[in-house]
């Protein structure tokens, strides 16, 4: 285990803005909250060296409830809004956070990439496996039989995604899966992701108490992977090609280095660059 | 100078006294390379200039033009009529021909037993042969470009050693061996075209002196990106746009900077959103297409007021329409397309030069008002090369952005008379706010109340609307009852016309904006003031600037549209016609 | 041997002073979901339960005065998940929950409160440590049976009390 810091100065409940959200009482993203200040205050950040992006959707309200800088974008583009913030400014610590819709649909395409391109930085994505901002449609992680849907009469019939399958194939440098039914656990592999350089990525199962009531049943599903998180990709592919999406812990840890451009001026003057130009 | 018997100055209208020459020739013939000497050489021997590369859509092997004008004189727009045709090959050859228009003082120069295609020959000029080929295969390593650059050299009096000069620099890498095979070239072509008969004087007399800049205009945006303080980029390539992204990767790299080349063009314009919200100065430049799928993000750097800037590099549209052609058919997104009521700075360079200082204007826009700047370039300012003073090194004294650490009672969105609110940057400790794309409250809280949208939305305006722009906001001359109103590229052509029509003894006043939001209506109207006719130009189908105009502006006297559809350039002659033609209409 | 025994008083109190303010938060946590979702009855109670929570966490932190409380990161806590079902958790809130649900869910946090101190003391290796885990036990039970009371002053809810006959709202 990473060492935790000796005497956090800070509380979990020094990162929070203090505003109310406006999740369901007994949404999971409750405790995915608390995680993430758990996780911050364990690393004793200083709030204003943080910065927490998200999407759009009931989970990607999570920054305005942190006292760190947040960005609450648009659907799906949480990725390149924290990989511009993170290439450019490498002294903050970066998180994105979203949900399964804003991730892996519309914004499918940005984890790809943001997995191979491997910026220094946590993902969170929060899946309950539906859209509940727009009351309740199937999302690419919903089964294909799931039918409480308008959208999808007689369910999807459509294979869901394998997030941490994807993520592994394209490059993430760091996989885990997390629960908010444990929020202690889910800190400590908030705690780990944020410590492992390169792009970690953090499935998180967070249940919907209003369209996928049934989830609640998550809380007994859940377990501790009974393995150690394996640097070989070929066992890690084996691994998450074989799980059942309810084993939780770090299952993955790259030693890719992550990228980062450096960032340091070679000429004196700009107008070493009109050079370029003079007959 | 000889004006009177000089062939080069044909127009007695006072049109810049100037050369046109197009250089033809197929798949790796090396016409695009020739040009590009002879353009630099002619900026060596004190000439400007300007060259504009024209080709099919094949990637290689295609026919390909390069078309220079010369002059002593500072030129912005190319002719249309040309003095000297020369082809190294005459395959495809035929498809430029409304690019090209010759006419019975012009030479037509092609290799020996060569086949002048009837398209061209019919259009008349002299018709020369030089064994180009021949002489290349007679010089060990020579190539018949090399030997067509030393014809057209001695053709038009451009010293042999500005040529020398230029390709030392340019062939360096290649060793000593290929600079001399080239110069041994150049000099069999000039000893050859000095022995073509009556040829009448082209030469043109340069006027040396000021330091001479080579630029296209897309590489003029990436330098007033950097001296605007961009230093970070995100971009996905797009024709005509990706000249200034490979200008600017390893120039941003010496300053400190970064691009990072983004997955598409969601990911870029959202890139950039993060890294200015980190403090960053960022910029991205794309065309059409890539402008269509920023949009909605656009819209997100308004409401979050986070400063950006996209350059949009027109081309012929809609959907990939023609990517290697010009066209300011983007007005209307630029101006309409973002979603809500979002009031943001677009601009757009008068020419290639200018595409230096609108960018770096539109990044002092961005930075200063915390909006999304965009920047309307088109494919013939941005890939155009041309010989230019040297630009001016401006710095704006005040603005940029005003960044505060003031912990204190800190709101990221506070209402207040300029409308600028103070913005902090992650580090800064008691500043954190969280940018929503959501309507928020002064303090960046989430908030659907009508209170908080329409104070929002009165700031956003209000920020834009009290700046004061000054004198950038358009390029204003001349005087008299008519005005040409235009904007962008078409500035160049319309600004010759007038030349012509001035040295008829006509009075026309030209206006081109430069600042196209938010609107200036007093300035143009005072600019208009005491004028009864107005000719509206532009290159676009939909007259999407005659309508901008018609929308926003109460203006004097009557209108005519002369709104013109890409591919082919609009012409000084096109526009000298149009205003004649209502004079006597 | 279980775990709990060899808790050193200092222990102890970091623990319990973690476990009753997280409950705190909780408590006002669920006391603002239930403004946010107008449910003034369950605010009201929750707050008040908060605010009965903080005195005992007072208690506590006077007793831990001049002593080096150790630090213990979340995961760290090894009460068989004790943390987790000492502090309510998050989903067992609910936007219909009428005063009897609020006051129920306060019952089954001491009632698990009780068992854990008790047990605490049954394994407590020194006496002090045990000594004060029976007056945490204890104070747990009072407040157990005082809660059972408060419960008995509302009706016991209805079958179909969370039936809402509104669909839910769409937001983004």
């Amino acid at each position: 285990m990473e060492t935790a810091n000796p005497c956090p100065s800070l509380k979990p409940k020094d990162y929070k803005s203090g505003t109310k959200p406006v999740w369901c009482p007994g949404c999971g993203d409750y405790s995915v909250l608390l995680a993430i200040t758990k996780a911050m205050a364990e690393m004793n950040l200083s709030p204003e060296n943080v910065a927490l992006v998200s999407g759009i959707g009931c989970s990607s309200r999570l920054p305005a409830y942190l006292n760190v800088y947040g960005f609450h974008a648009v659907h799906g583009r949480a990725l390149p809004v924290a990989t511009g913030l993170k290439v450019s400014r490498p002294d903050l610590t970066v998180l994105a956070a979203g949900g399964d819709g804003d991730g892996f649909s519309i914004g499918g395409n940005h984890f790809m990439h943001a997995c191979r391109r491997n910026v220094d930085m946590t993902y969170i994505v929060m899946d309950n496996q539906v859209y509940g901002m727009t009351k309740g449609q199937a999302s690419p992680t919903t089964d294909p039989d799931w039918d409480n849907s308008k959208l999808t009469p007689g369910g999807t019939k459509i294979n869901p995604y394998y997030p941490l399958v994807v993520a592994l194939a394209s490059g993430a440098n760091f996989i885990a899966r997390a629960s908010s039914t444990d929020p202690n656990g889910a800190a400590k592999v908030l705690v780990d992701a944020m410590r492992h350089p390169g792009f970690s990525f953090v499935h998180m199962l967070s249940p919907c108490v209003t369209f996928r009531p049934e989830q609640k049943d998550w809380k007994k599903m859940v377990r501790q992977a009974p393995v150690e998180p394996t640097t070989d990709p070929a066992v890690a592919a084996k691994r998450l090609m074989t799980d059942d999406n309810f084993f939780l812990g770090t299952l993955y840890k790259g030693d890719r280095p992550a990228y980062q451009p450096e960032l340091k001026a070679t000429v004196d003057n700009i107008s070493d660059l009109d050079k370029g130009f003079i007959l | 100078m000889n004006d009177s018997t000089s062939l080069s100055s044909t127009n007695s209208k006072g049109a810049p006294h100037s050369l046109s020459i197009a250089l033809l020739g197929s798949g790796g013939s090396g016409v695009m390379t020739a040009g590009g000497q002879l353009l630099d050489a002619a900026g060596q021997a004190g000439w400007y200039g300007m060259m504009t590369r024209s080709s099919g859509p094949q990637i290689r092997g295609g026919e390909a033009a390069a078309l220079l004008r010369l002059s002593p004189q500072p030129v912005e727009t190319h002719k249309g009529r040309f003095d000297i045709l020369l082809a190294i090959d005459w395959l495809n050859a035929d498809r430029f021909v409304g690019e090209i228009i010759l006419d019975e003082k012009s030479i037509v120069i092609g290799d020996n037993g060569g086949t002048v295609p009837e398209a061209i020959s019919n259009m008349g000029g002299r018709y020369v042969e030089l064994p180009l080929s021949e002489l290349a295969k007679s010089i060990s390593g020579g190539r018949p470009n090399m030997v067509a650059l030393g014809a057209l050299a001695q053709l038009i009096g451009l010293p042999i050693n500005a040529l020398e000069v230029v390709l030392t620099k340019s062939l360096k890498k290649k060793g000593q061996e290929a600079i001399d095979a080239s110069i041994s070239g150049i000099r069999a072509g000039a000893d050859q075209a000095s022995e073509i008969p009556d040829i009448p004087d082209l030469k043109v007399t340069p006027s040396p002196g000021r330091e001479r800049w080579s630029i296209t205009g897309n590489e003029a945006a990436g330098l007033g990106a950097i001296r605007g303080g961009v230093r970070f980029v995100a971009a996905y390539p797009i024709t005509p746009g990706t000249e200034i992204l490979e200008w600017l990767a390893p120039n941003l790299k010496k300053v400190g900077g970064v691009l990072v080349q983004a997955e598409d063009e969601l990911a870029s314009i959202n890139q950039l959103i993060g890294g200015s919200f980190g403090g960053t100065p960022s910029l991205t430049a794309t065309s059409g297409p890539g402008l269509a799928l920023m949009t909605e993000s656009i819209g997100l750097a308004v409401a979050s007021e986070t400063p950006v800037v996209v350059v949009d590099v027109m081309r012929g549209g809609p959907s990939t329409g023609i990517p290697t052609k010009s066209e300011q058919s983007d007005l209307n997104i630029a101006l309409y397309g973002l979603h809500g009521d979002a009031p943001h700075i677009v601009v757009a360079p008068m020419s290639i030069g200018d595409c230096l200082f609108t960018t770096q204007w539109a990044t002092h826009l961005a930075e200063t008002l915390q909006t999304a700047s965009i920047v309307l370039s088109d494919q013939s300012l941005g890939q155009t090369r041309a010989l230019i003073d040297k630009p001016a090194d401006i710095s704006f004294v005040s603005g940029g952005r005003s960044i505060t650490s003031k912990a204190e009672s800190f709101q990221r969105y506070a209402v207040n008379d300029s409308g600028v609110s103070p913005m902090s940057i992650p580090g800064m400790p008691g500043c954190q706010y969280t940018a929503d794309g959501l309507e928020h409250s002064p303090t960046g809280t989430p908030s659907s109340r009508a209170e908080d949208h329409i104070q929002q939305l009165n700031k956003r305006k209000r920020k834009l609307d009290l700046f004061d722009y000054g004198d950038h906001w358009a390029k204003v001359s001349g005087d008299g009852e008519t005005a040409v109103l235009t904007w962008g590229s078409s500035t160049g052509p319309v600004s010759e016309a007038i030349s012509m029509l001035e040295a008829e003894g006509k009075h026309v006043r030209l206006i081109s904006m430069r600042l196209l939001l938010p609107i200036q209506p007093e300035r143009l109207v005072a600019a208009l003031n005491g004028v009864e006719k107005i000719l509206v130009v532009e290159q676009c189908h939909g007259a999407q600037f005659y309508h901008y105009l018609r929308a926003h502006y109460d203006l004097p006297g009557q209108m005519r549209s002369m709104a013109v559809p890409g591919p082919l350039m609009i012409r000084p002659d096109d526009v000298y016609s149009e205003v004649k033609a209502w004079e006597n209409a | 041997m279980n775990e709990t025994s060899i808790l050193s008083k200092a222990d102890l109190l970091a623990r319990t002073l973690t476990m009753l303010s997280e409950t705190v938060e909780r408590y006002d946590l669920f006391a603002d979901q239930m403004d946010v979702v107008n449910n003034p009855e369950a605010a009201t109670i929750f707050r008040w339960l908060s605010d009965k929570q903080n005195s005992r966490t007072e208690v506590v932190k006077k007793l831990s005065e001049g002593l080096e409380l150790p630090h213990i990161s979340p995961w760290d806590y090894d009460w068989d998940d004790a943390i987790n079902t000492e502090v309510p958790g998050h989903s067992s809130a609910h936007y219909m929950m009428t005063p009897y649900h609020t006051l129920s869910l306060a019952i089954d946090v001491e009632q698990s409160a009780a068992k854990l101190f008790s047990e605490i003391e049954r394994n407590a290796q020194s006496p002090e440590t045990g000594k004060l885990a029976r007056s945490f036990a204890r104070e747990a039970k009072e407040f157990h049976e005082y809660l059972i009371y408060k419960r008995s002053e509302h009706p016991v809810p209805e079958v179909g009390w969370d039936e809402d006959h509104d669909p839910p709202q769409l937001l983004e």
